[in-house]
């Protein structure tokens, strides 16, 4: 009995964590298509698919409009409520993977796969800048990030020999807009892959540069990183994940898969990802944090609440600031149907799961990325099934901070 | 002579570890395609599709692969009667959907909502899928599976009053 009262005391101390911390406006169409035939997707490796620049919303994409898959843009003034017609950043067979990063102010740089290579170009509300073609044949997955936004590194995965392996190359955006290629793209982990390497992510602080990927030498999927302080080579791998000890459930090892990154305080480094460690109920949200600018990780972090214990997420997205939030966006189906769904790292824990009413309901909403802008707002782009059974399209909306989370993350020790 | 066999049978073993490392991939011999390339085949020769949901490094897809795929009599089963196609679940590889979309192989996954590894799925030439199911199965499971699936009892029965049947 006296348990019971006591329960409820704790409760009645506890922060508002279970509380809605974010009001989401309107949800708003980012390139509207009436064709059940054209298929839009958001597939950024790292999922960085939306970025904010000084008083421009950036959004990139791929869809096959034009008959063949292309990467396209649209921006948006942050108050306005509609978004630029999408022009299209792509040129030749096919397009793929399509990801944006802000540099400042008012501008942005994008990267694509086309036709097997890897390309960037300068977006800005004025037009777009010339395409530069970054690799040779046989890459793909290209990411992009910056500290200061006139030094960004680009990581790719580039086909060598039977494996894919994961390189790194440093270009430099000049004033006057151009992109300079700095020296060679270079390998991150310097020996050979004996097998593949796959979906790099990268980010970058006043520290050094840190590079996160999929990686198949154990003859499983792990999660390995790689840091470079300024001008400085990449450390040996090290493991981002877990490993869960071989066994007959498990095999050789249980499973994790697309890792995303972001950077949050001052050069703090939050990574989420997906992992089948809970074996029977799917994959769940990881995270983890680096308090050194990426050197080291601290121990992993299961993010999605026990509601969504029986279910399967997929898609985790990642966004920190430089106030210290962090939050962690993926999809799942808890609710009959998929749903996007929130969770914020708290001085306690994470906070229970969120699920914005403008992405979720009726149709599928999946993909999720999301983005924290410089007076908090968090902004979230996802697929929604506007019509049944009909293709995603892709939506926007913004969330304020409703006061109750999040607070600055606190890894776990 | 005597004295060279040991060593040869050695020379064997590990050549015959280091071809199959034991990871999770299709087990071998068979002819698995890639999952638009199933679909695009089966459409052509009217067959029916075997698509096997795997992952690299997936223990329960290693004990499927040795001790039920190994099995002489179930290889030609199942290469006579389906298209068989391999997905691969964490995989970026790119595939065509029967309806023109284009999506990686893991995304393929997120569609047809597959939580565990492995999973096999029976489907139409269409890509419609008529049965699935997960987890480890022996080679009387595979024969009794294919008997529902090939033998069209799935039209008008559920595969648990189909083996209700059997007994």
């Amino acid at each position: 009995m006296r348990c019971k009262y006591c329960l409820a005391l704790l409760l009645s101390l506890s922060p508002p964590i279970h509380a809605a911390g974010w009001d989401f406006g309107a949800k708003i169409p980012v390139a509207p298509i009436a064709e059940s035939n054209v298929f839009q997707h958001l597939d950024a490796t790292g999922r960085k698919s939306m970025a904010v620049s000084g008083n421009t919303l950036a959004v990139v994409w791929e869809d096959n409009r034009d008959g063949s898959p292309q990467a396209h843009v649209a921006l948006k003034i942050m108050d306005k409520d509609v978004f630029s017609e999408a022009r299209r950043i792509s040129a030749g067979k096919s397009a793929f993977g399509p990801t944006i990063l802000a540099l400042r102010p008012d501008r942005f740089l994008v990267g694509w796969e086309q036709d097997n290579a890897v390309w960037t170009r300068l977006v800005a509300p004025q037009g777009l800048g010339p395409s530069l073609k970054l690799s040779g044949k046989d890459a793909t997955q290209i990411a992009l990030a910056t500290h200061d936004g006139q030094r960004v590194v680009a990581v790719w995965c580039q086909r060598a020999g039977k494996f894919n392996r994961v390189v790194a190359h440093e270009l430099k955006i000049g004033i006057e807009g151009g992109i300079v290629n700095a020296g060679k793209p270079k390998p991150v982990d310097a020996k050979p892959p004996v097998d593949d390497q796959s979906s790099p992510t990268v980010v970058v602080t006043k520290k050094g540069t840190l590079v996160a990927w999929e990686d198949r030498r154990r003859k499983h999927t792990v999660l390995s990183y790689s840091h470079a302080t300024p001008g400085g080579s990449f450390s040996a791998p090290q493991l981002l994940n877990e490993v869960v000890k071989k066994s007959d459930r498990y095999g050789r090892g249980s499973g994790v898969t697309r890792v995303a990154l972001d950077v949050y305080g001052e050069d703090r480094i939050a990574a989420t990802w997906m992992d089948k460690r809970g074996d029977q109920t799917g994959y769940d949200i990881y995270a983890a944090f680096s308090e050194d600018g990426g050197r080291r990780f601290g121990v992993n972090e299961l993010v999605q609440d026990s509601f969504a214990d029986q279910y399967a997420q997929w898609h985790p997205a990642i966004a920190g600031d430089a106030a210290g939030r962090v939050i962690v966006a993926w999809d799942d189906d808890r609710d009959d149907v998929s749903s996007i769904w929130l969770a914020w790292k708290t001085r306690y824990g994470w906070s229970m799961n969120f699920s914005p009413p403008v992405a979720s309901g009726d149709g599928e909403k999946t993909s999720p990325s999301i983005t924290l802008d410089a007076r908090g707002n968090l902004h979230l782009i996802w697929l929604g099934q506007e019509a049944e059974n009909g293709p995603g399209r892709v939506m926007y909306s913004m969330g304020s901070n409703s006061g109750a989370a999040p607070r600055q993350a606190q890894p776990s020790k | 002579m005597r004295r060279l066999l040991w060593p040869c049978i050695a020379l064997v073993a590990w050549a015959a570890v280091i071809s199959n490392p034991g990871h999770a991939d299709p087990p071998p011999g068979y002819p698995f395609l890639r999952y638009d390339e199933a679909i695009k085949s089966a459409r052509q020769q009217d067959k029916k599709i075997f698509v096997y949901y795997g992952r690299y490094g997936c223990g329960f897809c290693d004990k499927t692969n040795k001790k039920s795929f190994s099995d002489p009599a179930l290889r030609k089963l199942y290469t006579e009667h389906y298209i068989l196609a391999y997905v691969d679940a964490e995989s970026g590889k790119r595939l065509v959907l029967p309806n023109g979309e284009r999506i990686t192989e893991m995304e393929l996954g997120a569609r047809l909502k597959a939580k565990v590894t492995p999973v096999f799925i029976y489907m139409d030439a269409e890509g419609k899928s008529l049965l699935r199911v997960p987890g480890f199965q022996t080679v009387q499971d595979f024969i009794r599976h294919d008997r529902y699936i090939h033998g069209d009892h799935y039209k008008n029965q559920t595969l648990d009053q189909f083996l209700s049947q059997l007994r």
